[in-house]
């Protein structure tokens, strides 16, 4: 009868893949198959992420008159890497860090204004922010490429899987950042300029202002009665400036200050929503550590209360234009900041530290 | 061996449904998800005069947060007060 052959040649069957299932590599082979090619697909997107950026940026600085951008952009990408000051030895670490620090700033300065002479400050500013996001993403496909070789050369699966896993995230950062290119191309504020626009929100746009550090400047008004000085980088090109570096020199010129309020862009938790504000205490800043341990030194010397008011973002919204949540959340910040000020008390000044990018916020 | 059918075992029936059903599944793995797709952004560029119009309108190149500008409803001084993204709005998406 033709079921007896079923049966046997399903029995056959099962047994037989039950051995190769168990007893050799081929799943674990045809897995690595599979997440190569998916990872392979995912490499194309990178790459044409990363055309696109560059496109944009080629055309951004040859309509700002530089006559060879991909030239310009091919010698900036691959170099001014930073390499980290030693920490087996952390003794003045701070400092290395610092002049590290500066010196890149410097140098890439130095780059920008090198092969493009004839541009104004803000152009410039945004050249910068373009090199580098074209570098970044240069970065992230070689990284990428890395994983992706070294699985493939040792057959080693599990790198295979954990980078496909990651593949998603990482082509979304990519997109952001390209995204990013418009935003700084057409000069439009991004969402991490909440902390400058609170501080112009909180002032006005008249008020007496000086640079008080390189790209960083100090306003003076006055808030609930009480005399504000708020430090900003300076706009509308895109800057952070030194905002330690400026509130220390504030702090040591007024002598005695009543609190230092700062106010930042903050990355929230997946659940959180675009533009929700909080506060609390310590120095809102996402620099590498030389601008915030200044903000922290100052107030603890000084015996000076350090609030920090945040207004919450994804990784996207802190890099692309600024979206309408975020300029209410600046709002509801500047709201929390006067109340803060309210309670203080009105014979001595407040510091307000607006950090962020200032791209688009005079 | 039970006979469902004539000429068709049971052995063949459940062969025939397991390899629709790996099909389908199959079929459904490949298709890509669609996420949330949002409303076409547009940049809006909001604008405050001395006499407190507030006037929101397109974006354009140049402007900036601070920018002094005239009043497009009075003619006044009027200064840029901010300059966003909006999202048409989605009816239904939480
Ligand atoms: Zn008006």
């Amino acid at each position: 009868m033709a079921g007896e052959d079923w049966t046997s040649t399903l029995l056959v069957l099962l047994i037989l893949s039950s051995f190769l299932l168990n007893f050799t590599d081929i799943p674990q082979r045809i897995q690595l198959w599979r997440w190569s090619s998916y990872i392979r697909k995912r490499i194309i997107q990178l790459f044409e992420i990363e055309q696109d950026a560059r496109r944009k940026a080629v055309k951004y600085l040859s309509e700002q008159g530089l006559k060879d951008p991909g030239k310009a952009i091919d010698d900036f990408v691959d170099n001014y890497f930073l390499i980290s000051p030693v920490s087996l030895e952390p003794t003045d670490i701070i400092r290395r860090l610092r002049h590290l620090i500066r010196e890149r700033n410097k140098s890439v300065k130095a780059y920008v204004r090198e092969v493009f002479p004839d541009a104004s400050e803000e152009v410039r500013q945004n050249a910068e922010v373009m090199f580098e996001i074209v570098s970044v993403l240069v970065l992230i496909n070689k990284i990428v490429k890395h994983y992706f070789q070294l699985g493939l050369k040792y057959s080693n699966w599990i790198l295979m899987m954990q980078l496909a896993l990651e593949m998603p995230m990482i082509v979304r950062l990519a997109k952001t950042y390209d995204d990013a290119m418009d935003s700084f191309a057409s000069g439009t504020p991004v969402g991490d300029g909440a902390g400058p626009l609170a501080v112009r929100y909180l002032l006005s746009f008249d008020v007496p202002e000086r640079e008080v550090a390189e790209e960083t400047l100090v306003l003076e008004g006055t808030v609930e009665g009480r005399k504000v000085l708020a430090i900003k980088a300076k706009g509308p090109g895109s800057s952070v400036g030194y905002p330690g570096e400026a509130l220390r020199k504030v702090v040591e010129e007024v002598g005695r200050v009543s609190a230092i309020i700062t106010v930042d862009a903050a990355l929230k938790l997946e659940s959180e929503e675009t533009g929700e504000v909080s506060y609390g205490v310590g120095a809102a800043i996402g620099d590498p550590g030389p601008e915030k341990i200044e903000m922290e030194r100052v107030a603890a010397e000084k015996g000076v209360p350090l609030y920090a008011v945040v207004i919450k973002m994804s990784e996207e919204d802190a890099i692309t234009t600024m979206s309408e949540e975020i300029v209410k959340g600046v709002k509801k910040a500047v709201d929390i900041i006067k109340e803060i000020i309210r309670k203080l008390p009105p014979e001595e000044p407040v510091i307000v530290v607006g950090v962020g990018n200032t791209i688009g916020i005079r | 061996m039970v006979q469902l059918f004539d000429g068709v075992d049971t052995y063949t029936v459940i062969l025939f449904i397991t390899l629709a059903v790996m099909i389908t599944l199959l079929v459904f793995s490949m298709i890509p998800r669609r996420t949330g797709q949002q409303g076409k952004p547009s940049i809006k560029t909001l604008i405050k005069c001395v006499d407190g119009h507030e006037v929101e309108r397109e974006f354009s190149r140049g402007d900036y947060v601070g920018k002094k500008v005239k009043c497009p409803q009075c003619g006044k001084e009027a200064v840029v007060m901010a300059i966003y993204i909006k999202r048409d709005q989605q009816p239904g998406k939480p």
